[in-house]
């Protein structure tokens, strides 16, 4: 089985399978269009991604490495977010920060799947709760002027989901 | 390392995040904060939203918060005031450069009165607006003044003889897609005219007249995509030749309980046929075989199935009528003929005997199954999966054992079952729904099973949309 090695921005280096480093569309790219040839045992810098972060993404690519490819994205069906696998749903119970820095590199990385299934976990902290509890779970600041609040809130109230 | 947090997501990541919020949900994400909130009134979100604008100009609300919804509605203002109002925005250039859609519902006064500026000097121009839509609406009676090049959809319910024809007959040539309930005569004057007509719903009533026939000719030529429901003799009558002649018509959906197979003509490039509440004995009587040639998809009463000739079935469903029995002997000959080739299979309101689910399993290609309110034996229930092995999604819609008070509780196979599925199946293309359930404890196992469903759908109406 080959393998490749990545480094990370705190200069730590991976040894993974190549078949699991091309869950990332970035490190694919790399090695079939570029042609950065892996058997050089010269390891792939990944500067926007940290060790921890990098950890982690791996474990999610290896169980993932066999997923056939996603249907292709239509932007108009209505997009569920109650069928994250319990594997998944697992392995994104971390805190907010890893959360968001795992899909900054995910991001980085081009791992279409693994942000799909980021955004969905935050789409269901947002769900069912009202603006209040939404900044205060996320903790972002209100800075709306006086009054713009209310407004909204009032302009909602004269429209309707359209059939 | 860093320490992200929401707001530090790229705006291409939260726009995902976004994107998975329902409306409810999405309208209390306008007014978390000033990023999200300039998110998600951009255009593409708000076209999905309906401004009740009527109602908000009534109560004296600010009119700059709303200029940039594309979507209205005017339901009935005779305020001369507020009328005033709604012209005035109207015509201002901000909101009429945005507007995709106007709706109006019950306007009872004259349609000069928003649409016409009163000196008659400045043109309404609405560059973007594709939907207009008058339900119960009075009539335009002068030429109107308005621009809209992107107008391809009309939506008319009219029951008198006043309504705004004026107003978009100056349209007529370029609309793409008309919904009309109302009359022949004035179905007949809207569709004589037509050029680029694609789509066409009709629920029309009255006499028709040799005139209206010929409008309805004419516009059936054009057509891809027909819903037809006549609930006169009369226009039924014609019907067949009218669809004789319409060669363009890909799909076709009757809803008439007054009209009979007998009479459909072959019809060479249908490729969708939906026939929806007729009465079985319309079928029966008579062997007149009905030869669909390109037909992929076909949805018909029970008794009806083996009429059809249909080389190219992919998707079928049948309609009983309350729990009828489905036959084995009706649909064996059938569904052997289909037994490498059919994908899909949806039956409603019938009831299940053993043969029966045999034949079913006989689908090799199935990929798809479902009922909605069929009865299965509950000695079978639990077999019914295991011949389907190439299943990729199966869905369960209030489906019940023969009696049961609530039937959850009382019919252990039933539960057996669908708990066994949620276990053996989870993640795989099955969803139940159960919204039938009597008592408290049910609801809750109810609930359970309601929830686990898959992407497969998605993919399943990815597949269709491809193929239509």
């Amino acid at each position: 089985m080959s393998t490749i090695k990545l480094e990370t921005s705190d200069g730590v280096k991976f040894t993974v399978k190549t078949q699991v480093a091309k869950c990332s569309g970035t490190i694919r790219t790399m090695l079939e269009d570029i042609g950065i040839n892996p058997q050089d045992g010269e390891a792939i810098p990944l500067s926007n991604v940290h060790s921890t972060i990098l950890q982690k993404i791996l474990v999610w690519a290896e169980h993932h490495v066999d997923d056939p490819e996603p249907p292709r994205d239509d932007a108009d069906a209505a997009k569920r977010t109650d069928d994250i696998c319990s594997w998944d749903e697992d392995f994104l119970k971390v805190d907010q920060r890893t959360l968001f820095d795992v899909m900054l590199a995910a991001n980085y990385l081009d791992m279409k799947q693994l942000i799909a299934v980021c955004c969905k976990t935050v789409a269901n902290m947002i769900k069912g709760k009202t603006a209040d509890q939404i900044r205060k779970t996320f903790n972002i600041e209100n800075d709306f002027p006086p009054g713009d609040e209310d407004k909204i809130r009032l302009r909602n109230q004269f429209c309707e989901e359209r059939r | 390392m860093s320490q992200a947090a929401i707001n530090d997501l790229p705006v291409e990541l939260l726009i995902e995040v976004l994107d998975h919020l329902r409306f409810n949900d999405r309208r209390t994400a306008e007014g978390v904060c000033t990023h999200w909130n300039s998110i998600l009134t951009e255009s593409r979100y708000l076209k999905k939203t309906v401004l009740h604008l009527g109602s908000y100009i009534s109560q004296g609300h600010n009119l700059d918060e709303i200029r940039h919804y594309p979507v209205v509605v005017i339901g009935d203002v005779t305020d001369a005031a507020v009328l005033d109002q709604i012209r005035e925005f109207l015509f201002s250039e901000e909101v009429s450069s945005n507007l995709v859609a106007i709706h109006l519902t019950n306007f009872s006064q004259p349609m000069e009165r928003i649409f016409e500026d009163p000196a008659g000097k400045k043109t309404l121009n609405l560059p973007k607006l594709e939907e207009i839509k008058f339900e119960r609406c009075a009539k335009h009676s002068s030429e109107p003044n308005i621009i809209a090049p992107r107008l391809k959809c009309v939506d008319l319910i009219s029951h008198n003889s006043h309504y705004p024809g004026d107003l978009v007959m100056p349209f007529v040539e370029q609309i793409q897609e008309m919904n009309l309930y109302t009359s022949f005569k004035v179905s007949g004057q809207l569709l004589r005219n037509a050029k680029n007509l694609r789509k066409l719903y009709l629920r029309i009533y009255g006499i028709m007249s040799p005139q209206d026939l010929e409008a309805l000719k004419h516009a059936f030529k054009l057509v891809e995509n027909v819903n037809i429901d006549l609930p006169g003799e009369d226009a039924i009558k014609n019907l067949p030749e009218l669809l004789q002649t319409s060669h363009n018509i890909h799909v076709l959906t009757i809803a008439s309980s007054k009209f009979s197979i007998n009479t459909l003509p072959s019809m060479e490039n249908l490729q969708e046929l939906n026939l929806l509440s007729i009465p079985a004995q319309r079928f029966t009587t008579g062997t007149h075989k009905l030869s669909l040639p390109k037909l992929w998809k076909l949805q018909t009463v029970m008794s009806t199935v083996k009429r059809f000739v249909v080389p190219n079935l992919k998707s079928l469903t049948l309609l009983g009528e309350v729990y009828t029995n489905l036959r084995e002997p009706h649909i064996r000959h059938f569904f052997k003929q289909f037994a490498h080739q059919l994908e899909e299979l949806d039956l409603l309101d019938l009831t299940l005997s053993k043969k029966c689910i045999r034949v079913v399993h006989s689908l090799a290609k199935l990929h798809s199954l479902m009922l909605c309110k069929v009865q299965v034996d509950e000695h079978e229930v639990g077999n019914l999966m295991d011949g389907l092995r190439s299943l990729r999604m199966a869905r369960f819609v209030n489906c019940y054992p023969y009696t049961a008070e609530c039937y959850y509780c009382s019919c252990a196979e039933y539960r057996e079952f669908f708990e066994g599925l949620k276990d053996e199946y989870d993640y795989c293309g099955v969803s139940v729904t159960l919204d039938e359930l009597e008592c408290d404890q049910c609801m809750s196992l109810g609930a359970i099973l309601c929830s686990f469903t898959t992407s497969y759908q998605h993919q399943r109406l990815e597949e269709m949309s491809c193929l239509s």
